[in-house]
């Protein structure tokens, strides 16, 4: 029932992947690409007023496209403006309020010609909805599923997930909730590691809640929740449970096995390295293939970086590393490596510098965590990953970024005495792209708008993340066909110092474009504007 | 530090760097032994132990900031003592003249229920990501450098200078004390000890207090070593560990010090030079791929497997166990016929009323959970075959289950294989390794043939499974290990109410298989071997053939029960489903349920699925009452009782080996017979 | 003419230790052999090396004229020889029928797997009417449904001679059968065993301590000492040897 060796891994692996894989937009999203960052104009009206005509959405790519960010960069703007109307609407809303049967047609026309104007104009119209499961007159209830018991990997999935959640969902009901009703979790749900699919089937079987989010190291739950046709939020380690099921978001997408990756490289270049070593677990061809990958990256961008080597590839760890690492870091050390990238958990990590340590080469060889974004982590190794980098699959939290979200969460995750911990974001993005999801929906939304309305945007949370086109990204990348992956190939790192994190880039993001994985400098890109 | 060295450097220095791991191993290897030495138990409940004490020691020490010395003295000298005689007070006192492999289970169950239980109670969490703190000051911050090749921290000289020493002090304690002398005597014969005078009850609370409390101070060292603190971890060390106490044929203390060494060495020698090697031989590669991550477990199946001296010793070696009363025959023995008639009657009527409620009523959740159950019976009856009918006990069920699971994803997602005739196929390669893994196992008995199955079990899963043709392959990167649901002619399975009735369906085929097998030839062979293999052997039994039917079937059943499971899910779910930890699940649970009949089975496979949710949920009661408001306060109960639950149920099998449910069924009907009988008595 | 059952210079060592130096035995059809000794004569080595528990050193042992010398003690047995134990094996968990019905299934080859999966695995009536049969010469017919735990030590003798004699001996090698019993259920078990040898035909290979038992069951016996056989003859003869007497140090008389 507990210990599952494979997903640890492949959570490892798949961290690496996520940058791996931003690969590239389709033809159509090609163009467009470059204009997300900037909020504009049309996009949301189309939303807004295309419930009942999904195809003509789908038709029309540019304006999907132009829209990612902008509708979330500027929605929680306009919510923090909100609070005081937002209690009124709550209020007129328990009234019985005269339907408003087509708000969309008139919004359609109007927003388009003043731009700071809310896209959303209906977010707090109430219209009684029957027959919505989860959906109350005054309330939008959702059901929690992550790991807490048996977490094999020790560190903090469900609660921190939790926390993200309900911070934001207490940010939304706190600014009059969405269409009249406030956000709750109605279901909390532990699976215990193995009971992942029984619990989602209890949410399913319960029809008491109208999406689900999951947060777990076992997905085995998340097909039936895509089948029962449940908007399904998570935090997306499991690429392959989640493809090629439009109902599962997440908040970063790593579709791809075996792509190779320009960040890597450009990192370790930038770190100084010239001989690089990747290591990998040996559990899974997963982590296996991801290892090779990022071999391949080295070889393969090497020389566009000034000179950068392989100088030593294992793939064949043992998971958790029971026997220590000794034998291998002294082939490295052998090896004149200077840069470790390896795809292994945190505890794996702190071993590999352990030994590093010990074998007196720590601070002369740098290393790339996959899975490390997590303060009191870097706090407790005590200066042990000083230099170190950390990638991060969101906006990391020591930049300032102008994005409102960002804001909203530093004001209301510290008071839910959450750690900003990856989880946490996870959570908070994943709540923030149901609400997206909602309001593109319209006032009479069921679950199946939901997901058909997250599947016509490019949603960006608010410019947090590396912006999911859901019109394509749905879909498992292959290495060479850029169909289906990000619109731009973009990575976020931090460093470690002083066993805090600190920034180093000018932007969050290094991006190249995502239609080639031709060599070329990267872009400092800020999603926030 | 230094370049690349010649053959011999290269070689000390890997042999130093083995040490280390190889301190762990031999401390929890001759805990191990002190164990069975002093008390006859495989304890594989050692690892709890060792946790227990760990995580209590950073409680106190880290999370409580007591002093190092306190934490010390409260975690490995009052709590670990404490709980073994608190074990051997309740459990293993009761259980000294019972077979090693009962033995074995009550300790598997305590190896899940003795952490849980812990965590509960000292509402503890999981550490990870934090170098755990041992009792040394600055532990893993000083190091030394003794031959100026490779450094050791301070933690790991204590470790093994503790290694080391515990082997003198416990060689010396056994070979020169009364009381050392004393236990080994209590664990050879605990009744012919009595007769000369020695108390057993005292040698043996003494015995395992011992013991218990090196698996404390065992456990506050280890630690260190790690970067988390999860019971798991301990488990598969305890796994790992048995390979250096199978060195010493689990009875010789420097032979398993050795051995834990050695298995470090082994080790760190392999991944200093395959690596090389294996750049300049491609041909090494795959050695080097595979073994890397599993060659403790290959190196503890070549033990058991190639090393004669180890295997099938005569069970009863207490000459004076012929003393014991005669186990009570089975209920079905002695049973009035209007018993029969009568309990027949009302299964048939249960199982009609659970039928008809579960197919009017039940929604997607309970369609699920029955199906479940369903499910989990046929896999249970691979138990029946292997343990109940055969009484050997394998570990590797879960494996041959994943392999039919494999087999329907591969077939299925390569050459578009209906999935039903895939299952079969499945079943028959499941059958076909079983009966493979059954030839170099078979020689061993008892708990050497249930180690070496957990060591193929955990190799399955270090090795095989990421092989493409197991369970990887391109598909399982893109989109996993998805199944669909089978479709035959006009009926769809993809229907949950379908599906569930070809899954009794199934498990009625497979059930009246096994009762075919049981009351026909093969039944009585096996039987014959369980009673006794050298009066089996005198009237033509062949031992050898009879039990590679029986671990084929046995395989054939699980594969077919783990590709019915895989279509349920519609996704094999390996770690979920079938990873080597659920294969001792579903032991325990069957045995204490009742291995030897097809109802134990069932009721295992329900107690798997539905126990928690119907039970514990109060989803039963409530249904009773009628509304959720009526349930008393105490529902629901916390799903992490079911592991503490679980344990106990391992600690009843002890007291009625027969399985809890024929324990009852014997009482039952006992007493209905004496009923009938005086009433029939009185009537003519 | 070949024997039914012939040992010819069978040897074997333990470390070292010669437990047995060529020693050559026959036994033919229907005859009752005796095979005496003091204790560590190496009678049960023999005993071992003729039903292939153990494989001797040098040394044949022939069935009907046959080298089974490689053969597991399994196909020894399907061959015709059985046996009974000093220490009583029977099957825990069963019935005395069910002793023989295993037996009885055995020899009829029915172990085929697939043969119980179509039904064709329980026991016919015929088959159970043989078991009664047997049961019925033993006299125990009576505690055909008892569990074998419930048995005495000299019933459960009898039913490991039911069992054994459900095989279809040519020879049956009885290890030992007074150990454990007092003089009063020796006897009764030598008039059964007598009794059913006389009905069956078999011939028997009697390994015992107890002369008295040799005396009066066997026709011929060999007697062992320290590895090597030091008479053989008549019964009779052979226990007036003053050899034999020697070996045995006077503890018995004979009548």
């Amino acid at each position: 029932m507990f210990r599952v060796r494979r997903t640890i891994a492949v959570l490892g692996a798949a961290v690496v992947l996520a940058a791996a894989c931003g690969n590239s937009p389709s033809g159509d999203g090609a163009a467009p690409t470059p204009d997300t960052a900037a909020p504009t104009t049309a996009a949301p009206v189309t939303t807004a007023a295309d419930v009942p005509e999904p195809d003509a959405v789908v038709e029309a790519p540019e304006p999907d496209a132009s829209e990612p960010d902008e509708p979330t960069a500027d929605e929680p703007a306009t919510t923090e403006e909100a609070p005081e109307p937002a209690a009124d609407e709550l209020d007129a809303a328990e009234a019985p309020e005269p339907e408003t049967d087509d708000p969309a047609p008139t919004t359609t026309t109007e927003p388009v010609v003043e731009e700071p104007v809310d896209p959303y104009p209906h977010r707090h119209d109430f219209v009684p909805l029957d027959g919505v499961p989860g959906v109350t007159v005054d309330e939008i209830r959702v059901a929690v599923i992550g790991t807490g018991k048996n977490n094999i990997l020790g560190t903090c999935i469900l609660p921190c997930f939790h926390t993200g959640i309900q911070a934001y969902f207490d940010y939304v009901n706190d600014a009059g909730g969405v269409y009249g009703r406030r956000l709750v979790i109605g279901e909390l749900l532990d699976d215990e590691l193995g009971f992942n699919q029984q619990r989602s089937l209890e949410v399913i079987d319960g029809n008491n809640s109208l999406a689900a989010f999951q947060a777990t190291l076992l997905p085995s739950g998340w097909g039936p929740l895509n089948d029962a046709g449940i908007p399904t939020f998570t935090w997306n380690i499991h690429s392959a449970d989640s493809v090629n099921r439009d109902a599962i978001f997440g908040s970063f997408v790593i579709g791809c096995a075996g792509c190779t990756q320009r960040g890597l490289p450009w990192l370790a270049a930038h770190a100084g390295a010239g001989r690089v070593a990747l290591l990998g677990y040996g559990v899974s061809e997963t982590s296996k293939v991801n290892t090779q990958a990022s071999a391949d990256s080295i070889r393969l961008y090497g020389a566009d970086v000034g000179g950068l080597e392989v100088a030593y590839v294992n793939d064949d760890l043992a998971f958790g590393l029971p026997n220590g690492i000794g034998p291998e870091v002294t082939q490295m050390i052998d090896a004149g490596v200077d840069f470790i990238a390896a795809s292994m958990d945190l505890n794996g990590m702190l071993t590999l510098a352990q030994e590093l340590e010990r074998q007196g080469v720590r601070d002369q060889i740098t290393m790339l965590h996959p899975n490390t974004y997590d303060v009191d982590f870097v706090a407790a190794a005590g200066g042990l990953l000083d230099g170190d980098y950390v990638l991060v699959l969101f906006v990391p939290f020591e930049y300032q970024s102008s994005s409102p979200l960002r804001h909203a969460y530093d004001q209301w995750v510290p008071a839910h005495g959450g750690p900003t911990a990856e989880q946490t974001m996870a959570g908070w993005i994943n709540a923030d792209m149901l609400v997206t999801g909602l309001l593109e929906a319209g006032p009479e939304f069921d679950r199946q708008a939901i997901i058909d309305s997250l599947n016509r945007i490019t949603y960006g949370a608010g410019g947090l993340i590396n912006p999911i086109d859901w019109t394509r990204q749905h879909t498992a990348v292959v290495p060479g066909v850029f169909d289906h992956a990000y619109a731009q190939e973009c990575v976020s790192y931090v460093r470690v110092e002083q066993g805090s994190f600190v920034t180093f880039l000018p932007e969050p993001w290094m991006c190249w474009p995502g239609d080639t994985d031709a060599w070329s400098e990267p872009t400092p890109t800020d999603f926030a504007g | 530090m230094s370049g690349a060295g010649g053959f011999f450097e290269d070689l000390f220095r890997g042999l130093l760097q083995g040490t280390p791991p190889g301190a762990v191993y031999a401390l929890v290897a001759l805990g191990f032994v002190l164990t069975y030495k002093t008390s006859g138990v495989f304890n594989l409940a050692f690892g709890a132990q060792a946790y227990i004490s760990a995580a209590m020691y950073f409680k106190a020490h880290t999370l409580w900031g007591w002093p190092k010395w306190a934490a010390l003295v409260v975690s490995a000298f009052v709590l670990a003592p404490l709980i073994g005689l608190v074990l051997e007070r309740l459990i293993f006192r009761h259980l000294r003249t019972a077979s090693a492999v009962s033995k074995l289970v009550v300790a598997l169950g305590l190896s899940v229920a003795l952490p849980e239980l812990f965590n509960q109670a000292a509402r503890f969490t999981a550490v990870a990501g934090r170098q755990i703190t041992g009792i040394i000051p600055d532990g893993a911050s000083v190091f030394y450098d003794p031959f100026g090749v490779y450094r050791f921290n301070r933690d790991e000289l204590a470790m093994m200078a503790v290694a080391l020493a515990a082997t003198l002090l416990l060689a010396a304690l056994f070979r020169f004390t009364m009381i050392g002398l004393a236990m080994r005597a209590v664990v050879e014969s605990p009744r012919m000890t009595e007769l000369s005078g020695i108390n057993a009850d005292r040698t043996s609370a003494f015995a395992w207090a011992l013991s218990s409390t090196f698996a404390g101070l065992a456990g506050v060292l280890i630690a260190p070593r790690f970067n988390s603190l999860l019971s798991t971890d301990f488990f598969t060390l305890v796994v790992i560990a048995v390979a250096a106490a199978a060195v010493g044929k689990l009875v010789s203390l420097p032979r398993a010090l050795l051995g834990g060494l050695g298995l470090g060495w082994l080790i760190a020698v392999f991944n200093t030079f395959l690596p090389r090697w294996s750049g300049d031989h491609t041909w090494l590669r795959p050695f080097q791929e595979n073994l890397t991550p599993s060659l403790p477990f290959v190196v503890l199946f070549a033990i058991l497997v190639l090393w004669r001296a180890i295997g099938r010793e005569r069970e009863a070696s207490d000459p004076l166990s012929g003393v014991d009363p005669p186990p009570p025959a089975l209920a079905a023995l002695a049973r009035h016929p209007k018993l029969t008639l009568f309990t027949r009657l009302f299964g048939v009527g249960f199982i009609a009323v659970v039928g008809s409620v579960v197919w009017f009523r039940a929604g997607v959740l309970w369609m699920h959970l029955v199906t479940t159950a369903v499910i989990m019976a046929v896999i249970y009856l691979s138990v029946t075959v292997i343990t109940g009918m055969a009484g050997q006990i394998s570990l590797c069920q879960g494996t041959f289950a994943a392999i039919g699971g494999f087999t329907i994803f591969q077939m299925a997602d390569r050459f578009n294989m209906s999935v039903l005739a895939a299952a079969l196929l499945g079943a028959g390669v499941a059958a076909a390794v079983g009966a493979v893994l059954s030839l170099p196992v078979l020689r061993l008995g008892g708990v050497w043939l249930a180690i070496a199955t957990l060591a193929f079990a955990f190799f399955f899963d270090a090795v095989m499974v990421k092989f493409s043709w197991v369970g990887g392959g391109t598909t399982a990167l893109l989109t996993g290990t998805r199944v669909p649901r089978p479709l035959v002619g006009p009926i769809d399975f993809a229907s949950d109410r379908a599906f569930l009735v070809l899954a009794v369906v199934v498990l009625v085929i497979v059930s009246v298989v096994v009762i075919q097998l049981r009351e026909g030839t093969v039944g009585r062979t096996l039987t014959a071997l369980r009673g006794s293999e050298v009066a089996a052997a005198s009237i033509g039994i062949s031992a050898a053939r009879a039990r590679i039917i029986a671990f084929a079937v046995s395989a054939a059943i699980a594969g077919l029960g783990g590709a019915l499971l895989s279509m349920h899910q519609q996704n094999v779910n390996y770690s979920t489903n079938f990873g080597p930890v659920n294969a001792l699940f579903w032991l325990v649970i069957v045995v204490a349920l009742g291995a030897r009949t097809v109802e134990g089975a069932i009721q295992a496979g329900a107690a798997f699925a539905l126990f928690e949710p119907l039970i514990l949920k109060g989803d039963l009661l409530a249904w009773i009452l009628r509304g959720e408001d009526h349930l008393p306060g105490l529902l629901p109960i916390s799903g992490s009782w079911r592991l503490v639950l679980f344990g106990m149920m391992a600690i009843q099998f002890a007291r009625h080996p027969e399985g809890l449910v024929e324990h009852g069924k014997r009482r039952a009907s006992a007493r209905i017979n004496r009923w009938l009988e005086a009433r029939e008595g009185a009537a003519p | 003419m070949t024997a039914l059952l012939a040992a010819s210079g069978v040897s074997v060592a333990f470390s070292g230790i010669r437990a047995l130096n060529d020693v050559s035995l026959r036994v033919e059809a229907g005859e009752r052999v005796g095979l005496i000794g003091p204790n560590g004569a190496g009678k049960t080595t023999l005993f071992n090396c003729l039903l292939g528990i153990l494989q001797p050193d040098s040394g044949r042992v022939m069935l009907n004229g046959v080298d089974v010398g490689g053969w597991p003690v399994h196909r020894r047995a399907r061959a015709g020889m059985s046996r009974t134990f000093q220490r009583v094996e029977l099957f825990s968990d069963t019935t005395v029928r069910e002793h023989l019905l295993i037996a009885e299934r055995i020899r009829n080859g029915s172990g085929a797997f697939w043969k119980d999966l179509i039904g064709r695995g329980r026991p016919r009536p015929e088959e159970i009417a043989a078991c009664d049969e047997v049961l019925e010469l033993l006299g125990i017919v009576e505690l055909a449904d008892q569990p074998v735990e419930s048995l005495s030590l000299g019933r459960s003798r009898l039913v490991e001679v039911g069992r054994a004699l459900m095989t279809g001996p040519q020879v049956l090698l009885l290890d030992e059968p007074s150990s454990g019993l007092d003089r009063d259920e020796t006897q009764a078990l030598a008039g059964t065993l007598r009794a059913v040898q006389e009905s069956r035909g078999y011939a028997v290979l009697l390994v015992e301590h107890d002369v008295s038992l040799v005396a009066d069951f066997t026709e011929r016996a060999y007697v062992l000492d320290s590895g090597s056989l030091i008479a053989e003859g008549s019964t009779a003869e052979v226990l007036a040897d003053p050899a034999v007497r020697r070996a045995y140090l006077g503890s018995f008389e004979v009548s």
